[in-house]
This record gives C-alpha cells, structure tokens and sequence, in this order.
C-alpha cells in the first residue's frame, strides 16, 4: 500500500516536474502534463480499493511540488484538488465504458479510455483548475487556462497513461525479435523526425513522425504507440520550451501553437491508437476463426454431435454430426433453430435449462428426445460445460450430444412394467402371471387374484383360466403364509425369492415375486420343482437310512465283539443284556421258554418300572430246544417305538448273539471234552501223601489238535514211599498217546517192584516200543522218602530235576542219568540219591518248558531256576501257574509241555487230623475241635476265626453236596502248623460228584474261602474232592 | 440235647420298630432255623434292626438267610438294617461277598 502510494507519488512528482520545467520565461509551459497518465494509468490498473491511495499520492505530490516552486496555499491545494478530481472523473467514466482493468487494444476499451481518461477528467480537472486560477492564482483568462489544460493534460493521458496500460493489453500481436525491432525503429524514426522538425525548422519531416505513429500503430499495436507517442510528445514539449518551432510558417502565438500541436498530436495518437485496436481486433478474430475452425474440423469427424453457443446462448455451431442425424440443412440449426429437432414436449424444459446454465456460467445436462432424420424420436443426452474466450471472458457453452436410446429403453425394461414383464417372461418355459392383492374394508389381504397369466401357469399349477380369478377361488385350502408372503410383496414392496411347498396344491414351487406398479400388484416368476424336491428328500431320506444302517452295523458289531470278549453262556448273555439297556430298549430279558422258564439274563434301566409301550420280540439260535427269546420294551414314553426296520435289525442280531452263546455253550462243551481227556490220560488225584503238596501242569503245542506225549505220574508206593514220574514219548497222535499210556501205567506197576527208579527205568524200556519198534521215549523217576527226607532219583535221558531248596537255593540233579528208553538202551541204568530239607521244592518237567525258539536249552533252564528260586515260598500251584506265565506265557508252543512242583512238608506231629460223618449237625463239632486246636496253637483273631469259617464253609460244602445219594460219608479235616508260622487246612471228602469238577463250592463260599485266606486250592478226583488253603498267622505257634 | 447253637431276641422300640439280636453261631445247621425266628419278630415292623454284633460264626448259609431277610423286609414293606461291628468278621464276610452295600449302610454300623 506505502509502496503504491510512493511509486505514484514519485512518478506523479517526476511528470509535474518536468512540466514545470518546460515552462519558458515568458511564462509559455508546456501544457503537456505526463503525470496525469500515471495517475489515470495506475488507476484504471488497480482495483477501486486502491483507488484512495492513488488519488492521495497524487494529491500530496501536486500539493508539494506546487509548494516547492513557490506557489501560495490556496492555489497548490485548488491544483491539488483538480488533479485529484480528474483521475477519478476519468477513471469512473472508464470503467462505465468497459471493465476494468481495460485491454485499450479492443476498440471497446480504447473508446473508454479516449471517452473517460482522455476526454472527461482532463475537462473537469481543467474547469478545476482553471476557477482555481481565476480565484486563488493569478487570475488569467478562465478559458484559455481550462482550453490549455484540457489539452495538456488529455495528452499527457493518452501518452503516458495510454502506454501504461498498453503494457498489459493483449494486442493480438505476437511479441517476436521482429516485433521488437519494429517498434524500437518507429519509435526512433518518430523521434527523431520529431526532433528534426523542430530544431532544424524542417516542417516536413513532421509527417514522418505522422507516419511513424501510424505504422506503429498498425503494425506493432498499442504498445508502438504509446511508445512512439510518448517520444514525440515529450521531445515536442522540449523543443517547444526551449523555443524551437515547427510552425513558423504559420503565424501564430507560441501558446497557440503549443496547444495546436498537442491538439494534433493527440488526435494524431489517438488515431494510431484506434488503428492499432481495429488491426488488433482484426488479427484476434482471424487467429479465433482459426482455432474455430480447427475445432470445427475436429467435432466434425467426431460421432458425438457437438454444439457452440455464444455468450448469449445463441447457437453459433452445430458440429457435421448434428446435420446428419437430425437431417437439418446447415445453418437450420443456428441461433435457436436446433430447437426444432427436438421433442415438441421437451424442447422447453431444454431452451430453458441451456438460458439458465449460460446465464450462470454453469455446466448443463438434459435427457430429451431428439429427432432422427427418419423422424424417429431417440433419447439422448446433452451435456455441455461453459468455456472462456482467449480473454478470459465467459465464452459460451460447447456441448455434446449422444444417443442413449437403447441404454435408456434398457433400464426402463428393467424397471416394473408390467407389460415388459409379460413381454419377456411370455417368452420364457417359467411360469409368470401378474395377480392383485385383495384387500378387506380394513386394508388386511385377504385373497389376490391373477389378472393375467401366461400358459405356463396352468401347466405348473394346475390352475387353467387363471386370469381374471381368485386364488381361494380355484384352492379353497391354500395355506395362508402365501397370502402373507405375497403381502409383503405387493404391500411391502419387498422381491422375494423362495422355494416353497403348498400341501393344498401338492406342488412345490421356485418362486420369485417383485411388486409392480401400481401398489398392490406384483408379478409371479416360478417354476414348478416338486419332482427335484422329491428326488432331493428322496436322497436325503437315504442318507439318513445309510447313516443309520451304518450305525446299526456298528452296534452289531460292538455287540458281537464285546460278547466275544467274554467266555460262557452267562456271562455273554449278561454282556449282551448291557449293550442292550438302555441304549436301544428300557428293558430286555433273555429266557428259554418252559414250565418254569429259564432267564438266562435279565436287565432293567435304572429306576424302570413303566408299563412298556413298545415290545419286541425275537427267538434266538443257540443250539437249545426250545429256542430262546429275546425281548426288548421301551417304556420312556420319549423313544421312539419299534419300526419294521428295528424288528429287522433286531432279527439279525439276535441271530448273531444266538450264534455266539451257541459257541459259548460249544466251547464249554469243548473244554470239558479236554479236560475229561486230559484226566483219563494224566492223574486225577495228586493229593496222595500228607507230607507233599504238589501241583501239575499240562499244556499242549499251540494249535496242536492231537494229544501230546509229555506225562507225569505221583502215586503212593506200598511202603508209604511216594513216587514221582514224568516223561516224554517222541511223537504225537494215537500212537504216542497210546505208548504214553502203556508207560504210565507199566511205571506204576512196575514201580513197587522195582529196587530202585534206575532199575525201573531199565525194565520200561520194552514198553516203548510201538508196533513198528521205533519207540523213543525219555523219563524221569524219584522215590520220596516223607520220612526220612530222601530222595532217590533216575533220568532216562530226560532233562534233569530241580531242587529248590527252603532259602530259595536251586540245584539240579544232575546225577542217575542215562540214555532215553529205546531199543539201542541197556539195562543197567544208574541212579542217585539226594536230602530234601523240608519245606524244599522239587520241580520235574519235560523239556517243552525249557525250549524256547532261538535259545538254548541250558539257557530255558538257568531261567526256570532263576524263577523257580524267586518263587521257592509260594504254594506249588501258585508256583506252577506262575512259572507256566513266565517261561511260556502267551508265546506259540512248539511242543507240549508238563511241569509238576513237588513240596516236601512233612506234617508235623501235632496235626489235627480228624473224620467226621458229613452231617449238618457235625459242623459246630468240626469248629469246636479245629478252635480247640487253634486256641492250642496260639492263634489269635481275626485269624482263628477267617480259619475257621473257610473250614465251615469247605465242611458245609461237602455236607450239602458231596453224598447226593443219601449214602452217610464222611469228610476228613486237617490242620497242621508249619515251621514258618503258616496254619494249613484240607477238607477231604470221599464224595462222588455228579458234575466232575463241580466239587468246589460255590456262590459266597468259595468268595468267603478265598477272601478270609490264601493259597486256596481245590482238586476233585475220583476218589473225592480235597479243598485246602493256608493262613499266615503272626504269633508265634505253640 | 447240647443247646441251641444260637438265640435269637426280640426288643420292640417306640412305634412299629424292632431290634432282633442274634446271638452264637450260624450255619448251614441252624440258618433255617434262624431266619424263620427272626422274620416272626421282623414280621409287620415298619423299621427293624438286625443286630449280629453277638455272632461268634457266621458263615455263607447265614449270609444266605440274610439276603433272603432282607429281600422278604423290602417286599413287606419293612425298613430292615443290618449292624454288625465294624471290624468284626462279619463285617469282612458282608465286604468280602458285596453284600454290605445292601445289608448294612456303613452309616448305621456300631
């Protein structure tokens, strides 16, 4: 703002200064005065705010260099005032000509600047000027000063301020070398004529000035001019001040003269300044015709149909593609003629929109119909946006035009007309009809009827003539949700697409719905799907009948492994009752049916007691007449009850389960066939001395079918001696059984007989030969001594005994050994003689015990004594069980095998050893002597009496079972107390049992037994069946 | 004649209860015997206690009639326990048969 107002100030000080300068002494000055340009120039440039500012800088400046030249107040303010008021005069007329900041190359602006800045302020400030010299100054002439002025100051405008602002016009020339060139050569060329003229008199050269300023003016523009112009003005006014004169051949005053020749000069610059704004003008509408007509070119060979309105909207270009689609003659379109190709009910709304955009400078759009030369309306869209001319002004509208006929026709079809839906679903193999909701006095659907319906309806839905009818019309029972589903369709405005099924129409449908107008209509796209849904629930159905059949087959199996995994006919029928309840039944039993029936098991859930309200029943295989029967009831009233399928299914596993109690009873039988076989061929009864426990074992080969050949024998010699054999015929089958046979019992014949076991084993020799002479047999014979603890021993090539003694020490009797019994044997074969310390173990075995695959035999035997030595306190069928699991165990068996564990025991002499007839009411005296006995020993509770309820229980047993016949026996007690403070007890009895085997008791006895004491053992031979078991007593026995 | 082998005594408590003591021994000789004496006091009580703390022996034909006591109570209606020592043989005889759980709720045990 400072900087403005010194700048104006300082160039507004300059001009008036040198104006003052020019002033001669006979008081002529050059009227010419620069520094009312600058202000009008500067004015005219700025915008009005500015305005103050400059009129102030010009008036402090007048004012000052009024004063600094001497002149009184009153004057220098006056002046000040007149040049203040002239720019402003000159600019507001300027600016009611043409906007401002001005471009003087357009002849528009030109004529304001000439009609404000040049004419009008220099008149005012000269009347100014001139009252304030009549007035306050020294009172000369009023016109001639205002004349003088006017001139001066009107010059000094169109020079200086002229060439101010020429700066910034665009003069349409373009600023070349050339250009510049030219116009510093006129500007001389004018100059120095000027200067010419009036310092050598040479008037003529006057008029090179002239034409200097004329081609400046027509061939540089408003620059040269002002440029030129101000030279030659200023160079005049210095030649004129310092008394030069071009006009001598004119006879006037210098004063006159002065403001002649500015007058002319002015005209004479003005005049170049309005050739200079016409060629200006000229050359700017040849280089817009140009553009006009490169783009004229350019929308022509463009598809869209493009157009140029003028500032005023007026229709200036229609672009080639115009003509050809509207079929309008060139030119038709022009002005407001392109109206005419548009729908008559559109054109409006369009001229109005395109008036408004222009008016506002704002982009324009319209959708309307336009005519095609085949007087087809199409739809398209205009859009055009406002453009600028190269003057920055607003220009008028460029737009385009493009035919979205099809786009348009496109979205309409998608939007809801009815008709168009009918148009393209009649073309379609869905069904489709358009129905209206029918609505109640309260607005509630009640019904919806089919105004139209193409023919795939009737096929779909079995409905024919639809149209025009109800639905409850033509199915009295359709099911409401489609009534309330259509509701929302057609009420609700909602598209829906659903699948669903009407049990009144026994159909199923695809539907999609969309409402249409007007509301309460909609229209039905479907399809008729109850095939595809009836396969689809057909396959989901079978689904679930694999998965089911899939998860009966795994409870058929679960069931028959899980019975498999038990042995016996109880204990399978008890399993299978398990799996029963209450997975599949709330109860199930297993009976044989007779007079009473057989309840071979029984389950119920816990806590069940409801009446059933499913049975089913199925009779079961297993091998017994009458066939067992399997029923299964549901009582929870939650479970489903028995189906066709469950009764089928339960057939078959009932079946199953028959097979495997069958095979359960079988292997029963099995079993008691072998162990009927094994007692014929082996000893029944080893219990045949007081003084030794023993136990025996026989295992045949894995997988064998046949008999084996491995024996053992423990027999009472006549002179109370005991013998012991076992032995091992080579060979398997009939043959080797048979020569096993014959040995065995030539052994026990021989045996008392015989001298020693050596001489025994020499006289058996013979037996082994079988029909073809080519017996090979191995044994090994001891004679036990109770008495005396002596022990004298053979082998016929059999594996040696082991002797384990009470310490838990191993040794093997090596001694008394000779070849196996066969043909090639001799006669005299040794024997040996060994101490048995009571309370030692002797172990005789065959050596299927001691062969094991891939290991020696030395080495089967060096385990076996290791194991036998670790077990030396056990009871013997404790020993044989646990020796039979360590050296054998689940491992394949190659060979049979026998092992058989003798205890040396000797009975103390202060056994109890009584006989008692087998009668109820012996019982108490049976306790009453065992207590007896006890309370002797020293043995205390609880131990006396566990003893002695395990000893009731074996005498009660042999009571209730061993005499069915009535026949009185007798049952033997024994109780004895062994060094190492273990109380033993047998119960013998001479009973012959109906069941072999069945000698032990049973239910809570033998539970009673086994529980209260240890070492519990139970032998049933021929002769009777012996019970005995041990207790370990802490005090020490009496 | 020697005596009997086992007594069997009956005490009435307050309402429709009894306590029968069974004391000696019990076996397959007397267990008939025992039970029949025993149901005759039980017979109608609506609560009874069977008190086997004074039984010297006892053996699977006592443990027979126990069961059976016990079930003829149930059908009739009568609550019936069993109390035995809690360390006496008894006692181990019912664990060792799992009868405990049914004869005599350890709760109720002397």
């Amino acid at each position: 703002m400072s900087l403005l107002f010194c700048a104006v100030a300082a160039g507004y000080a300059g001009g008036s200064w040198l104006s003052w300068s020019w002033f001669g002494a006979d008081g002529v000055g050059a009227s010419f005065f620069p520094a009312a340009g600058i202000t009008l120039g500067t004015m005219a440039l700025m915008d009005r705010r500015r305005w103050p500012v400059i009129l102030a800088a010009a008036f402090t400046a007048e004012v000052l260099v009024n004063l600094s030249h001497g002149m009184a107040t009153a004057p220098a303010f006056g002046y000040g005032v007149a040049n203040t008021a002239q720019p402003l005069v000159g600019a507001l007329v300027f600016a009611r000509a043409a906007p401002l900041p001005p471009n003087i190359a357009r002849s528009r602006d030109l004529a304001g600047f000439l009609a404000g800045g040049v004419l009008a302020g220099p008149l005012v400030g000269g009347l100014l000027g001139a009252a304030t010299n009549t007035w306050l100054g020294s009172g000369d002439g009023f016109a001639r000063f205002a004349w003088e002025w006017w001139v001066g100051d009107g010059l000094g405008v169109l020079v200086v301020g002229g060439g101010i602002l020429s700066w910034r016009a665009a003069s349409g020339h373009p600023r070349t070398t050339r250009r510049i060139a030219e116009t510093a050569a006129l500007t001389l060329a004018a100059a120095g004529a000027t200067a010419a003229s009036f310092w050598f008199g040479v008037a003529a050269l006057g008029y090179v000035s002239l034409v200097a300023l004329m081609a400046a003016g027509f061939r540089v523009g408003t620059r040269g001019v002002a440029l030129a112009g101000t030279a030659v003005a200023f160079i005049a006014a210095q030649a004129l001040a310092s008394g030069h004169s071009a006009f001598d051949i004119v006879e006037i005053s210098s004063g006159d003269a002065l403001v002649y020749f500015q007058l002319a000069l002015a005209v004479l610059v003005a005049t170049a300044y309005a050739v200079a704004a016409e060629v200006g003008e000229r050359e700017r509408a040849a280089g817009e015709r140009r553009a006009a007509e490169r783009f004229q070119a350019l929308a022509d060979r463009a598809p869209a149909m493009l157009w140029v309105t003028d500032r005023d909207g007026r229709c200036t270009y229609l672009s080639r593609g115009w003509y050809e689609f509207t079929g309008q003659a060139v030119d038709e379109g022009l002005g407001s003629g392109w109206l005419g190709a548009i729908h008559p009910a559109d054109a409006e709304g369009v001229e109005l929109a395109l008036t408004h955009a222009t008016a506002h400078r704002e982009p324009f759009r319209a959708d309307y119909r336009l005519r095609r030369t085949d007087d087809v309306y199409r739809r398209v869209i205009d859009s055009a946006r406002p453009v600028l001319g190269r003057d920055g002004e607003f220009a008028g509208m460029v737009g385009s035009v493009i035919d979205v006929h099809e786009r348009i026709e496109a979205e309409d079809a998608l939007r809801s007309s009815d008709a168009r839906f009918r148009a393209l679903f009649e073309a379609i193999d869905e069904g489709y009809c358009l129905c209206e909701m029918v609505l109640d006095e309260a607005g509630a659907p009640v019904d919806y009827r089919f105004l139209e319906a193409n023919h795939h309806v009737a096929a779909m839905t079995g409905l024919h003539d639809a149209a025009g009818r109800n639905a409850l019309e033509m199915v009295p029972g359709l099911e409401r949700h489609w009534l309330d589903t259509y509701a929302r369709v057609a009420l609700g405005d909602e598209t829906l697409r659903f699948e669903e099924g009407s049990d009144a129409m026994g159909r199923w449908f695809d539907v999609f719905a969309t409402p249409v107008e007007p509301r309460g209509r909609f229209a039905l796209v479907f399809k008729d799907i109850t095939e595809q849904r009836r396969a689809e629930l057909a396959l989901r159905e079978s689904e679930l009948e694999a998965r089911r059949a899939r998860r009966r087959a795994e409870f058929l199996a679960e069931v028959i492994g899980e019975m498999e995994a038990v042995d016996g006919v109880t204990a399978r029928a008890e399993r299978l009752m398990d799996l029963l309840v209450p997975r599949v039944a709330d109860r199930a039993s297993l009976v044989v049916p007779g007079n009473p029936p057989t309840v071979l098991a029984h389950r119920s859930a816990p806590g069940e007691r409801d009446p059933a309200h499913s049975e089913l029943r199925t009779s079961m295989e297993t091998g017994e007449r009458p066939e067992a029967a399997l029923a299964l009831e549901l009582t929870n009233p939650d479970r489903r009850p028995y189906g066709d399928r469950d009764r089928e299914f339960f057939a078959g596993l009932t079946a199953r389960a028959g097979v495997l109690l069958a095979s359960a009873r079988v292997h029963q039988e099995e079993h008691r066939v072998a162990l009927s076989l094994q007692r014929a061929l082996l000893p029944n009864v080893l219990e045949v001395h007081p003084d030794i426990d023993v136990a025996a074992r026989y295992a045949a080969a894995t997988g064998a079918l046949e008999v084996g050949g491995d024996w053992y024998d423990v027999f009472l010699l006549p002179d109370g001696r005991i013998g012991l054999a076992v032995g091992d015929v080579v060979g398997h089958g009939l043959e080797s059984a048979a020569t096993m046979g014959r040995l065995r019992t030539a052994l026990a014949a021989l045996a008392p007989h015989a001298a020693g076991p050596g001489e025994l084993l020499s006289h058996l020799q013979q037996f082994t030969d079988g029909p073809n002479g080519t017996g090979f047999a191995t044994a090994c014979y001891a004679v036990l001594d109770p008495g005396a603890g002596e022990l004298v021993h053979a082998s016929a090539g059999h594996p040696p005994c082991l002797v384990v003694d009470p310490g838990g020490a191993t040794r093997w009797l090596e001694d008394g050994r000779s070849v196996p019994l066969c043909s090639l044997g001799g006669t005299d074969r040794p024997q040996a003689v060994t101490a048995l310390e009571p309370g030692s173990l002797l172990v005789l075995f065959t050596d299927g015990l001691v062969e094991r695959r891939g290991a020696s035999l030395s080495a089967g035997m060096e385990w076996l004594a290791a194991v036998a030595g670790e077990l030396s306190d056990a009871p013997v069928e404790e020993i044989c069980d646990r020796v039979l699991a360590e050296m054998v165990g689940d491992a394949e068996r190659a060979d049979d095998l026998v092992i058989v564990c003798v205890r040396y025991a000797p009975v103390p002499a202060d056994a109890l050893r009584r006989s008692f007839p087998a009668e109820p009411g012996e019982l108490r005296n049976i306790r009453t002597a065992a207590r007896t006995w006890l309370e002797e020993h020293g043995v205390e509770e609880p131990h006396r009496t566990r003893l002695l309820v395990g000893l009731g229980e074996a005498c009660s047993n042999v009571v209730r079972h061993a005499y069915p016949d009535g026949a009185p026996g007798m049952v033997d007690v024994h109780l004895d107390a062994a060094p190492d403070g273990r109380v033993r007890v047998r119960v013998t009895d001479g009973g012959s049992w109906k069941e072999p085997g069945s000698g032990a008791p049973g239910g809570y006895g033998i539970r009673v037994i086994r529980g209260l004491n240890d070492a519990v053992t139970f032998r049933t031979g021929d002769a009777g069946t012996t019970v005995g078991f041990e207790l370990a007593v802490p005090a020490p026995l009496a | 004649m020697t005596e009997p082998l086992a007594s069997i005594r009956a005490e009435r408590g307050h309402g429709d209860t009894v306590t029968v003591t069974v004391s000696g021994e019990v076996d397959a000789s007397n267990a008939e015997e025992v039970q029949r004496a025993c149901a005759g006091h039980i017979r109608g009580a609506a609560a009874a206690v069977l008190d086997l703390g004074a039984v010297r022996y006892l053996d699977s034909a006592g443990l027979r009639i126990l069961v059976i006591l016990l079930q003829d109570a149930r059908a009739a209606g009568t609550r019936l326990r069993v109390s035995v020592p809690r360390d006496g043989f008894v006692a181990e005889l019912l664990e060792l048969t799992g009868l405990d759980v049914h004869l005599a709720p350890p709760d109720h045990s002397t």
